[in-house]
């Protein structure tokens, strides 16, 4: 078995190959593989849907419903957009990117290790990706996948594990001359000490997503959306919205959303079950369900909607005071009075909202960098979409 | 500084158990206290009541103090958990936060059952070998009581301060910062003396230490001790606590087993210490003094969990008894086979406000970093 260095050193030589492709034949490739991803009925889909099943946690179905609604506009069309958007008039050499990227990738959604290893190849880098501890599968499949229908570009993807305890290992993972990451904003800092003034690096940390709809306009079909937000990727990831705003004078407009969410997310549940909780986070859900309980048992205000077991939790707040996210389809519910005041009472944490989904025939303003888009759409961002406001190809170009 | 007078008989009575010169196990004395204790705070603790009621589980229903209803430590954030009038509060805890956070508090109108349950625990847990009236030098990497008079930590450690510490005892937290050459030279003069000397604070607080320590290393006189306490809540980094184990004893010359956790949450009366100064040769855990009891829960079903396996950690805290004696709270431990005199805490959920939500969670780590 090659070590980690020796592994970077085969891509630095492989990407030597990857960038005398040209561009149109790149994007070609994996637009083709876009393709068969997207099949549900294909051989990928059906491997790869149990295998994330299995190392996720997560439900098949949620599974099969998160690739399926999460790639359904990912194509070859896109990464052309992307390239015209990003790097139009930009000549041949100023189109390509580093020599090496690293990819450390966080979380247990497959979207993003897929989007990340894409846009290295797009611009021609090879990518040396240490998969996320919670899901060693996709990047792994990604790299099977490109060696299929493209050895060059299967061999400009290694995957290594790396033994964090192991220094000569991480030095040569973090020696890359571009270093992406994703995760914990605690993991970003160490890891950002850990570059060179030399090093390209880039980080994704903590975000959270929103939803947002009108008390005019709370239909059944406004609450599925919502749920389905909710409960793909069982909440864990940052598109996931951990908190609905009902915008509208009346105070009741929260309780009568959060009792129709909870029949939602039970509808959900039946044909997408939550999959496994670890134990840390079933307490935190005993916990804030607990508080909120005895919120309402005290104070008689706001309600708590709640499933048997701890398969969806909806919480009517009476107020906009933090509290935690436990996720796993844990979502509060508050009112707010106008599109103003949600942008008010946003303001100070704009910098890390993700997205904010939109339902209700409302116009909101802008809420700092956040993606708005329709309520049900909040975790398929299309594939060219900017990420937390950035550009998504010019961080990874020299 | 006397309890509510409807509690005064009960107060006398677990400070009587407190105050023994052995600890005594007595599950009977346990249950009936309990459930004295839990017919007082049902009666006069209104938010208390209400939740004891949406359980379907009032004083009359509960025979047992298994069954007495606990509630969420966060709970101390969101309602004044008292079971005597605001008038005689003599004291307010409050856990550790942001302006832009809630924060917990447990307000107290007596003192005497929080500092006979500190005496007793300090006692046996941490300086088993003194003995009564001996002093030591106590370096406390902790604001004063004066300067954070809020903070049930620096409360203990004032009256600590007093009990055992001896005349170059101190605080090496000034102005919110740490004072880490203070610190450091207390423990030279220590060395010389060839005295013993006990460090002790946050978790955070000796992460600090270290880093102004460089490489500057001592080797403490036998006898030394180090308690850490806390976590890493909203702070810019986190270090595992074997990890600082290791980091203090190689930095201060001292075993691992001269090294203590304790294990303690504002709201309660009692805190819980690591075994090693009392029982050095058994398994590192928790000791449970016998006025308390700990649950070990599974989330789901909110039934105790088999011998071994991890559950939730429910305290019932005799000590507390002008507030909630039952607490539940969001952290994680396990029994010891073979130990039920203890248990061991598997983690705090300390990262659970940045995973998703909380206010202003990354504008906490910046202050607090």
């Amino acid at each position: 078995m090659s070590t980690l260095r020796e592994e970077a050193r085969r891509l630095r030589s492989a990407g030597r190959a990857l960038r005398e492709r040209p561009e149109e034949e790149i994007v070609e490739r994996l637009g083709h593989l876009l393709e068969r991803w997207r099949d549900p009925t294909g051989p990928w889909q059906a491997g790869l849907v149990p295998a994330l099943a299995g190392s996720s946690g997560f439900s098949e179905t949620n599974v099969r419903d998160g690739l399926r609604l999460a790639l359904g506009d990912w194509n070859e069309a896109a990464l052309r957009r992307l390239l015209a958007r990003e790097l139009a008039g930009r000549p041949a050499e100023r189109r390509t990117g580093f020599a090496l990227t690293s990819l450390l990738c966080g979380g247990t959604i497959p979207m993003p290790t897929l989007h990340q290893i894409l846009l290295s190849l797009l611009v021609r880098s090879p990518v040396l990706v240490k998969p996320a501890s919670r899901d060693p599968v996709t990047a792994r499949w990604v790299q099977r996948s490109l060696a299929e229908i493209d050895p060059v570009l299967g061999d400009c993807v290694a995957v290594v594990d790396v033994d964090h305890e192991d220094e000569e290992q991480l030095r040569a993972l973090l020696g890359s001359e571009c270093v992406v990451c994703s995760g914990a904003d605690a993991t970003i800092r160490s890891i950002a000490s850990q570059i060179g003034p030399e090093q390209r690096f880039v980080a994704y940390g903590h975000r959270f997503s929103i939803a947002v709809t009108s008390a005019e306009r709370l239909d059944r079909t406004e609450a599925d959306r919502v749920a389905l937000d909710v409960s793909l990727w069982d909440q864990l990831g940052c598109m996931s919205p951990i908190e609905v705003y009902v915008v509208g004078e009346q105070s009741t407009s929260a309780g009568a959303f959060a009792e129709s969410l909870a029949a939602a997310l039970e509808r959900r549940e039946e044909r997408a079950p939550l999959g496994e909780i670890d134990l840390a986070s079933a307490s935190l859900i005993r916990h804030e369900r607990d508080s909120a309980r005895m919120r309402v048992a005290a104070g008689g205000q706001g309600a708590l909607y709640a499933s048997e077991g701890l398969r969806w939790t909806v919480v009517e707040e009476p107020d906009n005071s933090p509290r935690p996210a436990p996720l796993h389809r844990f979502v509060r519910v508050r009112t707010v009075p106008t599109p103003g005041a949600l942008q008010r009472a946003l303001a100070p944490l704009a910098h890390q909202l993700s997205t904010a989904g939109v339902g209700g025939g409302l116009a909101i303003p802008a809420l700092g960098e956040a993606r708005q888009c329709a309520l049900g759409r909040m975790q398929t961002p299309p594939l060219d979409a900017p990420h937390d406001g950035q550009p998504l190809l010019l961080p990874i170009l020299p | 500084m006397t309890p509510h007078p409807p509690r005064a008989d009960l107060d006398a009575a677990v400070l009587t158990w407190i105050s023994k010169e052995r600890w005594e196990d007595d599950d009977n004395l346990f249950d009936a206290l309990a459930l004295r204790l839990f017919a007082h705070q049902y009666q006069y603790c209104e938010p208390y009541r209400r939740w004891c009621d949406a359980l379907g589980r009032a004083p009359a229903r509960v025979t047992r103090w298994h069954d007495i209803p606990a509630v969420p430590s966060g709970a101390f954030k969101e309602l004044r958990l008292a079971s005597f009038p605001e008038s005689n509060e003599v004291a307010v805890f409050q856990t550790s936060g942001t302006s832009t956070a809630r924060r917990g508090a447990l307000p107290l109108d007596t003192l005497s059952l929080y500092h006979a349950s500190l005496r007793s625990s300090l006692d046996r847990m941490l300086f088993p070998d003194l003995t009564p009236g001996q002093r030591m030098t106590l370096r406390f990497l902790a604001p004063s009581p004066e300067a954070s008079p809020e903070s049930s930590l620096s409360h203990m450690f004032g009256r600590l301060l007093a009990d055992r510490g001896d005349e170059h005892s101190g605080y090496d937290v000034r102005d919110g910062a740490l004072e880490g050459s203070r610190a450091v030279d207390a423990l030279a003069q220590g060395c010389e003396r060839g005295r013993p000397v006990a460090l002790l604070g946050t978790a955070f607080s000796f992460v600090h230490l270290l880093e102004q320590m460089g490489s500057a290393r001592f080797t403490l006189p036998p006898g030394s001790r180090v308690m850490e306490t806390g976590g890493f809540k909203g702070k810019a980094r986190e270090v595992p606590r074997e990890a600082l184990h290791a980091s203090l004893a190689e930095a201060f010359g001292l075993g691992s087993r001269a090294i203590c956790n304790q294990y303690g949450m504002t709201e309660l009366g009692s805190q819980f210490y690591d075994s090693v100064w009392c029982d050095p040769a058994g398994p590192r855990r928790k000791l449970i003094p016998p006025w308390v009891r700990v649950q070990l829960l599974d989330p789901e079903s909110e039934l105790p969990v088999a011998p071994g396996a991890p559950g939730l950690i429910q305290i019932h805290d005799l000590a507390n008894t002008g507030s909630v004696a039952a607490i539940r709270t969001a952290d994680l431990g396990r029994a010891l086979p073979g130990e039920p005199d203890g248990f061991e805490v598997l983690g705090r959920l300390e990262g659970a406000e940045e995973r998703g939500c909380s206010i202003a969670a990354d504008e906490m780590l910046e202050q607090d970093g």
